[in-house]
């Protein structure tokens, strides 16, 4: 069976590290006072961010899953 | 423009063409307007709905309509997506949420465009009244924040019987200590 292509590029882990690190960062010490449109930018930044995490392990179950089939 | 700006230009224009009357931007969307942004995946829209005569069901469809001629036929589950946000217009079928929709409050952002949303107690009052988890960590943002008025979101608990609710809930956040 042929592998499942996974429609989202695989972040590199330490990539996703840091910009999860970096995003608590931001929340713990810069958004309370934070405009109102940098706020929306943080959520839509959190919202795709989520989006690519989701596709990473769908893509990794059909992975998974591919590879269980071959066997 | 923030895609977020140029999703509730959309909703702002669905309601000048009269799809829908005043609306409130509830839930993570809503929130913002308060306190630090949380995750979430769509935009919350609380509209008014009637039935049409002769039927006991509210039908969503002339919005879904006219967003599918504005070009927008992207769904995403039962969402239409807007500007790359999954847009979700929730009738309010609670009194609560239908007076939330009355007292938003049109908020100004940028390049003409203005977002209409309830007061922060209203936001709360309705997290209380869910109580899902998601609404327990938006309510203890609120709680750390202090931003909201504890008078008027007492007045309004006691008129929705929601006072014991929110009692259990800020006995939670104070057992778990603030920062």
């Amino acid at each position: 069976m042929k592998e499942t292509p996974s429609p989202f590029p695989l972040p590199d882990v330490a990539i996703l590290r840091k910009a999860l690190f970096e995003a608590k960062l931001k929340k713990r010490h810069g958004l309370r006072q934070a405009s109102i449109i940098e706020k929306l930018r943080v959520l839509e930044e959190m919202r795709d961010f989520t989006a690519a995490l989701r596709g990473h392990r769908e893509a990794n179950k059909a992975r998974v899953r591919s590879a269980w089939a071959r066997k | 423009m923030l895609a977020t700006l140029r999703a509730i230009k959309v909703i702002n224009q669905l309601r000048d063409e009269g799809i829908i009357s005043k609306y409130a931007i509830g839930g993570a969307v809503g929130a913002v307007f308060y306190i630090e942004p949380a995750q979430t995946q769509d935009i919350d829209v609380f509209i008014h709905l009637e039935a049409k005569a002769g039927s006991l069901l509210v039908s969503t469809g002339p919005i879904t309509d006219r967003l599918r001629e504005l070009g927008y036929t992207r769904w995403s589950e039962d969402r239409l997506v807007v500007e790359g946000w999954p847009v979700q217009f929730l009738p309010a079928g609670k009194l609560i949420e239908g007076e939330a929709i009355e007292a938003a409050v049109e908020m100004p952002l940028e390049g003409g465009v203005s977002a209409w949303v309830p007061p922060a107690e209203y936001l709360m009052a309705m997290a209380i009244d869910l109580g899902r988890p998601k609404d327990l960590l938006r309510l203890s943002q609120f709680h750390l924040e202090r931003a909201y008025d504890p008078e008027k979101l007492k007045s309004l608990l006691e008129r929705y019987d929601l006072v014991p609710k929110w009692e259990r809930i800020s006995a939670l956040f104070e057992s778990a200590g603030d920062e």
